[in-house]
């Protein structure tokens, strides 16, 4: 009986259910009594149904069941005035269930033989069989069996014309029951077994559609799936609640077949039928969340992609344009660099015009090497060489630097020690010169010009030398050293001339004067100069210096052999040392033979006039020892003469081969006794002196019969060309 | 006072300057192109350091080769030194060579005869 009240119920429950989603919910009871009293007045009967529809339930809610009952009861009035059959057939259920609830079963009966009429009417074949079994449900209460079965008779035909299973299954359920209660057992066991076999059988189709749906589910998620298990974790972890789903789908469908075969779990069924329902929903909710979620992350990753391959394509575009630009700059560069290099390489050019030309060495120095190596195209070590009647001064630098730095440096060094020589020539006899004032002259120049002060953040740049003068008639070597000393190697003996420990530019000792060492060379001595490039050089077994004492160890197995072997085995030595190293520095080593006849030998054959008498006409002594001095190297017999008379008569009374007249004596000046001296010899030749600065009239010179002039101080070399052109004649 | 700490660089040696931990080192090879760029900041580093300096400075000096330029550098920080010494602070400076290396011990000596400064004269053997 219960069972069947629970169907009841069920129903019930789910039209109040739909009415209540369909309405506004929460209003209270006397809300709703006004609003129908409203809607009443001003006979709005659709309002007004709605209304007591609503507040039937609500009562019912509330146990009142008269009340309920009232208000269902004007809904039907309402609905019926509407001609709302639907809605009145429904209302009968309701209220017909209110009073089988009640066991007030007349009234029940009534109710749904209401709606039944209603159903006819309308020819809802479905309804009518719930209305059929509702109306056997309640005669079977009333224990009118017969008439209960009747109905039942009828229900089943029906659900058998519309295939209702359910309907079916409960229509021989209670067929079975009444029949038990007439005392049939025949009966009552043969509508048992149908109601079973039924029962049974619409499992068995609730499990297949119930399948069939999993299996389809579960064939679209397995091809999830394997598309799913290729993707990331997050999406993994929702396939793990899949499969959990799954799982909960797999138990209920055990639980549904472990389903009790009694009757009374009927509704249990109906229950996990409905939460299969669910399930299957939420599964496929769940199974598009997936879908989506999956075309979702697609859509990401190939926007990312897109993403990416536009970032790749941007960055492959700047990298063109950055190659393009490196190229641009490249070029530039390579441009730049060869215009630089070209530059350097001019500038090279006049490096070496300035460095003292091969002849002029060869002249004076005939057994000698240079090696001179620049780091780099351009050098800071340069060599420095100048000749003036008989006395060779000779110099190698290292300025500070290399390269172009170094070259300039190595251009004022050449500027400056060609103005200094000059400059004290100018005023004195080179004899009376000293290598040390030449560096003490340097160094003012230098600290002058690059106007150092002596204070921390300011150029550094100077100077290292040795420099030497060498008077060859005389063998004497004067010697002056910026941290660059002397070696000569005499008779296989090694010897070192030291240098100041002071360089050429600003220094702390920069107020102190250079020492000047002096020595008499012997037939070949053997002289080198060089700067620190060559033994500073890295290299060798450990990578070290090679160290002055090796270079003097080199120098002194090698200084037998002939010059030019002496540099190639240098050269060789040096190149040995570096190996693949690079060089560290400039690189100059200069050595010569000291041959004390060169510079008599030069002049010699040409300039050697031992058989020949020279008068100098002269009143100042030093004037006079400077002109003897000058023709000291060709041996010639020099005589003096203190006035123009004394000299007159000498040539009047000796054998005279050539006469320097000074113009300005005292007695009798040149022109004067010129004159005389022409009087009684046409042929003598007579060269006239004149003074720098002197206004001496060369007209009146040659007028009083001078066959030609030099002019004081005197250029050794032109002095003597002028001489023996007139010696010769 | 802040450290002035320079790694050695291909033709620039190794500079340790730190007043905290009393270690003042010169080593390796110089040979810039920009003498006065290096040392500019080294200079400026003894200005500010000769103003309170610590109450003992041993500055070790261990080069294997270095241009003029550079050897005048290295005189000018020591001639600061040498302010140290007047002020009455002990300075020592320990002038590292290799033993075969005259020409760096005679630059040494050089130096010590210029100024003022006690020189230490370490001989040691290429490793």
């Amino acid at each position: 009986m219960r069972f069947y009240q629970l169907i009841l119920l069920t129903y019930f429950i789910v039209f109040k259910c739909l009415f209540i989603y369909s309405q506004e919910i929460g209003q209270s009871i006397s809300d709703l009594e006004i609003s129908a009293a409203k809607y009443e007045k001003e006979n709005n009967r659709l309002e007004l149904a709605r209304c007591q529809t609503k507040l039937g339930f609500l009562y019912k809610e509330n146990n009142n069941i008269n009340k309920a009952i009232e208000y269902f009861q004007k809904a039907i009035k309402s609905n019926g005035e509407l001609g709302n059959e639907n809605a009145v057939k429904n209302l009968y259920v309701n209220v017909g269930m209110i009073y089988s609830e009640k066991e007030n079963y007349e009234q029940a009966l009534n109710c749904f033989k209401k709606s039944l009429q209603i159903n006819e009417k309308l020819g809802k074949k479905q309804d009518l069989v719930s209305d059929l079994i509702n109306i056997a449900l309640i005669q079977q209460s009333m224990k009118n069996y017969a008439e209960s079965n009747q109905n039942l008779e009828k229900a089943v035909s029906l659900a058998q014309e519309v295939n209702d299973m359910s309907s079916l299954k409960n229509s021989y359920g209670m067929l079975s029951e009444n029949y038990d209660k007439l005392g049939n057992a025949a009966k009552a066991r043969e509508f048992f077994d149908l109601a079973a076999s039924l029962k049974s059988h619409i499992q068995k189709e609730e499990i297949k559609k119930f399948e069939s749906r999993t299996k389809l589910a579960e064939a679209e998620i397995s091809v999830k799936d394997v598309e799913i298990k290729s993707r990331d974790k997050e999406i993994r972890k929702m396939t793990r609640e899949q499969q959990l789903t799954q799982e909960l789908l797999r138990q209920q469908k055990e639980l549904s077949s472990l389903k009790d075969k009694e009757f009374q779990t009927k509704e249990r069924l109906q229950e996990a039928r409905q939460r299969y329902t669910y399930l299957i929903m939420a599964s496929l909710g769940l199974f598009l969340l997936l879908v989506s979620g999956f075309l979702f992350f697609i859509f990401k990753q190939l926007k990312e992609k897109k993403k990416a391959y536009e970032m790749l394509e941007q960055s492959n575009r700047q990298i063109t344009e950055q190659k393009q630009e490196i190229e641009l700059q490249r070029d530039i560069a390579t441009s730049q660099k060869k215009k630089i290099t070209d530059s350097i390489y001019y500038a090279q050019r006049i490096q070496n015009a300035v460095l003292p030309p091969v002849s002029l060495i060869e002249k004076v120095l005939p057994e000698h090497f240079i090696f001179y190596r620049p780091r780099d195209i351009v050098s800071g070590d340069f060599y420095w060489m100048t000749e003036k009647d008989g006395i060779v001064i000779f110099a190698a630098v290292d300025c500070t630097g290399h390269g172009v730095p170094g070259a300039f440096m190595s251009m004022l060094g050449v500027a400056f020690l060609n103005e200094i020589v000059n400059k004290i020539t100018f005023n004195k006899h080179i004899r009376s010169l000293h290598a040390s004032e030449i560096l003490n002259q340097l160094r003012e120049n230098v600290i002058g010009s690059l106007h150092q002060t002596g204070k921390a953040n300011e150029t550094k740049d100077g100077m290292d030398m040795s420099l030497c003068v060498i008077d060859f008639e005389n063998r004497h070597l004067q010697f002056a050293g910026a941290h660059n000393p002397l070696y000569i190697i005499r008779n296989s003996s090694f010897m070192q001339i030291d240098a100041d420990k002071m360089p050429i530019g600003i220094y702390k000792t920069s107020s102190i004067p250079f020492n000047n060492h002096e020595l008499t060379l012997e037939k070949d001595d053997l002289l080198y100069l060089f700067s620190d490039g060559y033994y500073d050089q890295f290299g060798g077994v450990q990578n070290t210096k090679m160290f002055s004492a090796n270079f003097r160890k080199l120098l002194l197995e090698i200084h037998q052999k002939p010059m030019a072997e002496q540099k190639r085995s240098i050269q060789e030595y040096y190149d040995d040392w570096k190996g693949n190293r690079e060089q560290v520095d400039d690189v100059m080593v200069i050595g010569f033979k000291f041959e004390p006849q060169i510079v008599f030998s030069a002049v010699s054959q040409e300039y050697l006039w031992s058989d020949k008498n020279i008068l100098i006409a002269e009143d100042v002594d030093f004037n006079y020892i400077l002109l003897f001095e000058a023709l000291k190297p060709t041996k010639a017999h020099v005589i003096r003469a203190v006035n123009g008379q004394a000299a007159v008569e000498y040539c009047r009374e000796n054998n005279v081969d050539l006469v320097l007249m000074d113009i300005r004596m005292p007695v009798m000046d040149g022109i004067e006794a010129t004159k005389q001296i022409r009087l009684f010899n046409k042929q003598l030749p007579i060269i006239a002196q004149t003074a720098h600065g002197e206004d001496t009239d060369i007209e009146e010179i040659n007028a009083a019969g001078c066959n030609d002039y030099i002019s004081k101080p005197i250029n050794l070399k032109t002095f003597l060309t002028v001489i023996r052109k007139h010696l010769i004649k | 006072m802040e450290s002035l700490i320079i790694k050695e660089g291909q033709s620039t040696p190794k500079i340790v300057l730190d007043k905290t931990n009393d270690k003042f080192e010169i080593a390796g090879n110089s040979l810039p192109e920009d003498v006065l760029g290096f040392y500019s900041p080294i200079f400026n580093w003894f200005e500010e350091y000769i103003k309170q300096p610590n109450t003992k400075t041993e500055l070790h000096i261990k080069l294997m080769y270095f241009n003029s330029s550079s050897s005048k550098a290295i005189l000018d920080i020591l001639n600061i030194l040498e302010d140290v010494v007047l002020k009455g602070f002990a300075v020592d400076v320990f002038w590292y060579y290799l033993e075969m290396d005259e020409d760096m011990l005679a630059t040494g000596k050089e130096f010590e005869g210029m100024l003022k400064l006690p020189f230490h004269f370490i001989s040691y053997i290429q490793d």
